[in-house]
């Protein structure tokens, strides 16, 4: 069973929220917006390139653009697995989160003494 | 666009260093937008700040990935080489064999060196320790003599501020006793600094005081325990020459092997003061004198001070003062030459064996790579670069090497006793920290010397053909076996050559008329009672029917003593400005000729029964009638000192010294100096001779030791360093010999694995058994012929330097490298023919049937 690190969810998570082609820039730039964490290149690089390799990520070269110096870029997008997995983990998260509060609620305190 | 942004160089630079090229392309572009964007919007310092800020966290991420492959793609060269090596053992075998040898021939050569390099640097004073030593030039030569008179040391201490210390010394054999124990011990008299300068320790006593009072003695533990058993030796008396008594106010540890001064005791100098001995002498040349410097004086600027010194007390001398370092007195020879050739050649030695070894590899793994092509191309076509590539096979070659290092410390390990005793020095082998980098270091030498050209090589493949199998050997890679094959056969053709020489020159030194005869002499010392009852000993000795005679001398003929300067005697005639050189002074007897066996040339001897032959009489060699231009010598008077006379008889000449020397003129006189007995024995029945002898001795005078030497024995002694170089290049010889074949062998098998089929088809259509032999064997037959040729002249040339050192030498003669190329050509056939023949007799149905 493959759990996946939060890391990794919030990377795919990511992909699959961004409206436009997920490339490293804007997927860093909208994990920014969301965690506040500056996220470095090389760790994002290198987790993006793991998922890949474990099939849940795949990629794709876009035309190249003129602003990119002529360069092709390399978009990231979701495989079936990959959503599979996202489901899983959000049932497992989903099951593991469910009547969470804190503070605690009375309700669960009284039930555990 | 004027101000393109431009981002930090550094950065990239390192980038690349780190991140493969498929992982850096998308990953440099997304961080040169947000840069770009960074640089317009904000500053370039900003930019530049993130820049770094983002590449410094981004590495570890990227390194421990990198790091990761690495360590896969590790994994599966480590396999490769495992699998490769248990496929082909044999070959495999060759290769770590050869290379184990190797290094273990380096290691043991590199232990003997550092031994001898670090002889007496135990000092804690070794570098400003010198020896003053003499240089006189004579008759076109130069003399080099250790000794100094003995008012030089007093004298340099008082004149220069740069000397703290100064220490005479000499060495001389005495008899000690203690109640009943009686030896003989070698006693070193010395300066009361002497234990200040040398570091040799001692258990009891203090270096200041030990040696103050004259009669004191400062002994060795080993003879503490000789003649102090269980006792404390510190103030008892030790009786020397059966007549004078020594307390003893200090124990030393004994002295260690790696030192040039060798002694059991010491005694202080000023001992000779008080038997009436003139210390402040300047016409002895009897002294070793050492001086210290102190700590950072230039020795140059001191040597050049004191270089003339001599002269200004003995004008007519023509000698010169130098220092010599005591560090370099093991190694070097004052007059050129000494241990440190032998370090070099032996160097030299080790080198070629590893480098022997490291070709085999080379040949065996270019010769096989057809093997390997396979597995190149499909790493090729997966992306493997030529770096990788090399690197691979580099590393593999180094895998190789470390086996070989562990196979080589265990025959390390089994050979060191026999290699100490051959170097007559105790060698062992510490895993100190220094010696395991040395250990690494050679390994990888050796890994990567052996490694480098395969690498090359194997990276070389082009990925199509190799994986299409269509790989042909190329010209010029088969012609540079060839040169490695040939290089390797040369070097071991020259070792045997050297080994055929040396062998023969030292057979040679031994079997040399010497002009005496040298067998059955036994040689005893003369010592205390013995001078004045010498002719009772005598008498009582010539009683038993196995001594023949017996003489007296001043020394014994394997090494010249005294010699007086060529302005130091002068005869009859004598002309102003000749190029007489000095002349050699011996004492003798009369029965000298007799028992020795030299035959005189003209004259008599001197004889008992003439009375003025032990006080006005010479004789004289006929190197000396030459050198003092004397065509009829007989009558002539000859002047030295006190010492006047006629020369009585020429002697033919006799080898008064080793052969590394000319027959020099000799000078004898009648009962001068005579401490050395030689006694003729019969060679029957020795033992018992020696033990009459020792028995005699005992009855006559109880307190004295028997010491004894067979004169053969001393004569051999003369080439022990020639004899022990002998054995150190048999040795070599024979690995680099073993090695080379290995690797022929190696390439043999090759190549007749190769032409299986080709052998196949030649023997379907007919051809023989040694037919089939001799078209294997040629090609190897023409190499060790080529390595011949190469071998010769170069050989040749070593030999012929080598035997400058000796002023007798053997014929160069042409048959020893006939021997050596017939040798090297038979040995490599014989390693050969096992190969041909399980070719030549294979059944050409097998070597067929897939056709």
């Amino acid at each position: 069973m493959v759990i996946l690190t939060k890391q990794e969810e919030l990377f795919m998570l990511t992909i699959f929220r961004l409206q436009e082609p997920a490339y490293l820039v804007n997927i860093r730039n909208y994990l920014f917006e969301q965690t506040r964490k500056d996220w470095a290149f090389g760790s994002l690089y290198i987790t993006l390139d793991k998922l890949r390799k474990k099939g849940f990520v795949e990629t794709y070269t876009g035309k190249p653009k003129h602003t990119q110096g002529g360069k092709a870029i390399q978009y990231y997008r979701l495989t079936e697995k990959g959503l599979r997995m996202l489901a899983e983990a959000k049932r497992i998260h989903d099951v593991m989160w469910k009547g969470f509060s804190f503070p605690l609620s009375k309700k669960i305190s009284a039930n555990e003494r | 666009m004027k101000d393109k942004p431009t981002s930090p160089r550094l950065a990239w630079w390192l980038f690349r260093k780190f991140i493969p090229l498929n992982e850096r392309r998308y990953l440099q572009q997304a961080m040169l937008e947000v840069f770009e964007d960074l640089y317009t919007r904000k500053s370039k310092k900003a930019a530049w700040f993130w820049f770094w800020g983002q590449f410094l966290r981004s590495l570890p991420a990227l390194l421990s990935n990198s790091l990761y492959w690495s360590g896969q793609m590790f994994k599966n060269y480590m396999r490769i080489t495992f699998r490769n090596l248990k496929k082909h053992k044999f070959y495999s075998f060759i290769n770590i064999t050869g290379l184990a040898i190797g290094i273990a021939c380096c290691l043991i050569i590199f232990l003997w060196v550092q031994n001898e390099l670090g002889y007496d640097r135990f000092h804690k004073n070794a570098g400003e320790l010198y020896r003053i030593v003499q240089e006189s030039p004579q008759g076109g030569k130069v003399f080099h003599i250790t000794v100094t008179p003995s008012a030089l040391g007093p004298l340099l201490k008082e004149r220069y501020p740069e000397i703290v210390h100064f220490a005479r010394h000499t060495l001389t054999r005495l008899d000690m006793g203690r109640e009943e124990i009686h030896f003989r011990e070698s006693v070193a008299l010395v300066d009361g600094s002497f234990l200040q300068m040398f570091s040799f320790p001692l258990l009891e006593g203090t270096p200041q005081a030990a040696l103050e009072d004259p009669y004191s003695i400062v002994i060795s533990e080993e003879m503490k325990e000789k003649y102090f058993a269980g006792e404390d030796p510190l103030g008892k008396t030790l009786r020397v020459s059966e007549n004078v008594d020594l307390n003893v106010t200090g124990v030393m540890e004994d002295i260690p092997k790696d030192s040039h001064l060798q002694f059991d005791c010491l005694v202080p100098f000023k001992l000779l003061g008080e038997s009436g001995f003139d210390m402040n002498d300047w016409g002895n040349n009897n002294w070793w004198t050492y001086i210290q410097l102190t700590e950072g004086a230039s020795y140059q600027e001191v040597e050049a001070k004191i270089s003339g010194i001599i002269q200004e007390h003995v004008p007519k001398s023509s000698s010169v003062l130098h220092l010599q370092p005591v560090v370099r007195i093991h190694l070097y020879a004052l007059d050129g030459g000494g241990l440190i050739t032998y370090i070099y050649i032996f160097s030299g030695m080790a080198i070629f064996i590893l480098l022997i070894a490291c070709i085999n590899y080379m040949n065996l793994s270019t010769a096989r790579s057809a093997n390997r092509a396979r597995e190149v191309g499909i790493r090729q076509v997966v992306g493997a670069n030529r770096i990788q590539l090399i690197k691979q096979f580099m590393g593999e070659s180094v895998y190789y090497a470390f086996f070989a290092l562990i196979i080589g410390l265990t025959i390390l390990h089994l050979l060191l006793p026999t290699f100490s005793q051959l170097a007559g020095r105790p060698l062992s082998m510490d895993y100190s920290i220094s010696m395991i980098l040395v250990l690494i270091g050679l390994t990888l030498f050796t890994g990567i010397l052996a490694g480098v050209y395969p690498a090359f090589v194997l990276s070389s493949f082009q990925a199509i053909g190799a994986l299409k199998g269509a790989l042909k050997s190329k010209g010029g890679r088969v012609l540079f076996r060839r040169i490695l094959v040939v290089t390797q056969f040369s070097l071991s053709i020259f070792l045997i050559i050297g080994t055929l020489f040396v062998f023969r020159q030292i057979n040679f030194m031994l079997n040399r008329e010497l002009g005496y005869n040298k067998e059955n002499i036994v040689c005893v010392p003369m010592r205390g009672q013995l001078y004045r009852n010498y002719q009772v000993f005598k008498s009582r000795l010539l009683e038993n029917p196995s001594i023949i005679s017996m003489a007296r001398a001043n020394t014994t003929p394997d090494i010249k003593q005294s010699s007086i300067a060529d302005y130091g005697i002068t005869w009859d005639g004598r002309e102003e400005g000749d190029n007489f050189s000095g002349i050699n002074i011996m004492g003798v007897d009369a029965d000298y000729l007799k028992t020795l066996q030299i035959e005189m040339a003209e004259g008599r001897f001197f004889s008992e029964q003439i009375q003025t032959d032990s006080t006005d009489s010479w004789v004289i060699n006929e190197a000396a009638a030459e050198a003092m231009g004397l065509k009829s010598p007989l009558g002539i008077g000859v002047y030295w000192d006190e010492y006047k006379g006629k020369i009585i008889g020429v002697i033919k000449d006799f080898h008064f010294s080793s052969l590394h020397e000319e027959i020099e003129p000799l000078l004898m006189r009648m009962n001068w100096g005579v401490d050395n007995i030689l006694v003729r024995i019969r060679s029957d029945n020795i033992p018992a001779t020696i033990g009459f002898m020792q028995k005699t001795l005992k009855d006559l005078f109880p307190h004295s030791a028997f010491e004894y030497e067979f004169l053969d024995a001393r004569i051999e002694n003369l080439y022990r360093t020639e004899q022990r170089m002998e054995k150190i290049l048999t040795f070599s010889t024979i690995i680099a010999i073993f090695i080379s074949c290995l690797g022929l062998l190696g390439l043999a098998s090759f190549t007749a694995e190769q032409r299986t089929k080709e052998i196949g088809i030649r023997k379907v259509l007919g051809s023989t058994v040694a037919g089939v032999v001799f078209l294997l064997s040629k090609e190897f037959i023409k190499w060790v012929l080529l390595a011949n040729l190469i071998a010769w002249p170069v050989a040749y040339l070593a030999v012929h330097n080598w035997l400058e050192n000796f002023a007798f030498r053997t014929r160069i003669g042409w048959e020893i490298f006939l021997l050596s190329g017939c040798l090297a050509l038979v040995i490599s056939l014989l390693t050969v023919c096992y190969q041909s023949v399980k070719a030549a007799l294979a059944n050409p149905i097998d070597s067929l049937r897939y056709e």
